[in-house]
């Protein structure tokens, strides 16, 4: 008898009645389709009726490390059957995931991958499949996203997960059907990723052309979501998203623009782009000018000494339609420049977030000079700002000049609730996204 | 039928046992069956939900209620200004409760959610009934799918070789 998983409710009806033959073949193939493929083939030998249903089931997935383990070689051999045997019908999904807590046997590293590029290419134009899932961890050999670009008519939705992806794999512009494009602890080269349908776009964990440094473009221009967290390398450019409502954005260290003269990008000498040949459009804004659209911002730095925010305002966008913004500690890390500066530009605002690790904020002296010499050149009144928060541990001056400013804005000190909260909380929290913070 | 009025639309579903049930045409809409049918101008009274009990259909509505995006002030759906995880996350909770039913209720939803083709839904139910079997030997997935193994020895044998690739 089954003992895991069994609840007392599933024990009192399990009483002889074949329920499942009551499902018609089609609706028991989308059931059987949410098994790994090795298990649903293995149900061939249930009874007679099931000894064709894997065959037409509407998904595959190859997942290595979760039932039983098998060795590159068998699992190549087993999807490569299952290919050939399988009727090919329109999938709705194709799933790869590989979890290697073992380690490779030495044979096993050419071995592995070897095939998954032509069951991506299998899956998604031979079989019209509508989602395209692949994810690989613990696995010490990366899976290239080929050199070939996906071309499908019918793909809704692609997730990566731990793959290296190039130049032409970047392209989704033959993908009209594409909304959600998620990136995941992936390496990222070329100089474009491009769509023109994608909705949802989400990269997290991902390094951006860390090798040469060379600046990656985001071409989507129908975004409406945009999570962009924990991002290595070289700050991508973002070009116009004009329907773009919510983005998050969270750099990560390095590569990002950190100063080595201390000066958080005034020196004229170090660029928030990374090679030296960017030096040319090194006063493009990189960021900010593609997220002057949005309703909601979330702009924060891991490490306050990268000033790629702090560079882009300098261009000064006007984010005309931003209502609700949150920024961190490197807005006031070198001085309060920079938050004047995005103060000025948002004439709607009527919520503002500020969390601050004030511990991370280096050269506090230096700073409290330069506020002392802060002199507002524009009385601009943010009459819809009716709540901010600032999230600290401890309420020193840099809060009381936060409040000083904001009062030149017009916001008077009881509509600023100053939240004192335990250090871990305020690295921590964020009001879109409860993830952590890496450090 | 798109005309757009000052209050919600309603749609009126009945269930063969004979109960109605009142419905915004929104919630009605997360039915690809029933989306179809009120694009196609097919719904004017009340629409028959044929093979679906009203214990079933109350359950598929509560669902719907549930999964229809929420319209902002400004006209965009919610799931594009409201964080995605967080509402992700309360989904999840309120489809794991949702789901806590027995065996043959579950199969009933399957079929309803295969028959209105609400998608979520039938990956809910699908991926449930996988959790139980998945994992299991081949004895105890007959046994929890109270399947009756017709094969001859023999004939279980021959399929066995025949798909000796999934059983290496």
């Amino acid at each position: 008898m089954p003992k895991r998983r069994r609840t007392s409710e599933e024990a009192t009806d399990a009483s002889g009645e074949d329920l499942i033959s009551a499902l018609p073949d089609a609706v028991l193939q989308v059931v059987l389709s949410f098994l790994p493929s090795d298990e649903t083939v293995r149900t061939c030998v249930l009874a007679r009726r099931w000894r064709h249903l894997w065959k037409s089931t509407p998904a595959l997935r190859i997942i290595q490390g979760v039932v039983m383990y098998w060795n590159a070689e068998e699992m190549n051999n087993f999807v490569n059957y299952l290919l050939l045997f399988r009727d090919r019908l329109p999938l709705d999904e194709c799933e790869i995931s590989y979890t290697n807590p073992y380690g490779l046997a030495n044979e096993e590293y050419s071995e592995i991958f070897r095939f998954a590029n032509m069951w991506i290419r299998y899956a998604v134009s031979l079989c019209q499949a509508q989602v395209l899932k692949v994810c690989i961890r613990n696995v010490p050999v990366y899976l290239m996203c080929g050199n070939s670009t996906l071309m499908s008519q019918f793909l809704r939705r692609v997730e990566l997960t731990g793959v290296n992806m190039w130049k032409h794999s970047l392209d989704f512009s033959s993908c009209p059907a594409l909304e959600h494009l998620n990136l995941c602890s992936s390496a990222i080269y070329g100089p474009k990723i491009s769509s023109q349908s994608v909705r949802r776009l989400s990269i997290t964990q991902c390094e951006f052309n860390v090798n040469t440094g060379s600046r990656i473009c985001i071409s989507a221009p129908c975004l409406v979501y945009l999570q962009l967290a924990d991002v290595f390398g070289t700050a991508p450019l973002l070009e116009r998203m004009p329907l773009l409502v919510t983005a998050f954005i969270r750099l990560g260290h390095g590569g990002f623009g950190t100063c080595t003269h201390e000066a958080y990008g005034d020196c004229d000498e170090c660029f928030p782009y990374g090679g030296s040949f960017n030096y040319r459009d090194s006063n493009d804004s990189v960021l900010l000018q593609g997220l002057s659209g949005t309703t909601s911002l979330e702009l924060t730095t891991i490490d306050p000494d990268v000033f790629t925010f702090r560079k882009d305002l300098k261009q000064c966008p006007t984010f005309s339609m931003l209502k609700t913004l949150l920024l961190n500690e490197w807005c006031v890390a070198a001085d309060f420049g920079a938050l004047v500066n995005f103060l000025q530009c948002t004439p709607i605002l009527e919520k503002l977030i500020i969390q601050l690790r004030l511990e991370k904020l280096p050269r506090e002296n230096s700073m409290i000079e330069t506020y002392e010499s802060y002199n507002p050149a524009v009385q601009l009144v943010l009459k819809h700002l009716k709540e901010v928060e600032i999230k600290c541990h401890k309420e020193d001056e840099v809060v009381c000049q936060i409040v000083k400013i904001l009062s030149t804005f017009g916001v008077l000190s009881d509509q600023i609730d100053i939240q004192v909260i335990q250090k871990a909380y305020v690295s921590g929290s964020f009001s879109f996204e409860q993830t952590e913070i890496l450090d | 039928m798109a005309t757009r009025e000052a209050g919600k639309k309603m749609i009126m579903l009945k269930s063969p046992d004979g109960m109605e049930f009142e419905v915004e045409e929104a919630v009605a809409m997360e039915s690809q069956t029933i989306r179809k049918m009120i694009e196609d101008d097919c719904a004017d009274t009340a629409i028959l939900i044929p093979n679906i009990n009203s214990k079933i259909l109350s359950r598929v509505i509560e669902y719907c209620n549930k999964h229809v995006p929420t319209t902002g002030a400004t006209g965009a759906a919610a799931s594009d200004t409201v964080a995605p995880a967080a509402l992700a996350e309360d989904l999840k909770i309120w489809d794991a409760e949702f789901i806590k039913v027995n065996r043959a209720t579950r199969f009933d939803l399957i079929q309803a959610a295969s028959y209105l083709n609400i998608k979520g839904l039938l990956d809910l139910t699908s991926q449930t009934t996988i959790d139980t079997i998945s994992d299991n030997s081949l004895e105890e997935i007959r046994s929890f799918l109270s399947t009756k193994n017709d094969y001859l020895p023999e004939e279980e044998q021959t399929i066995r070789r025949e798909n000796q690739w999934a059983f290496q």
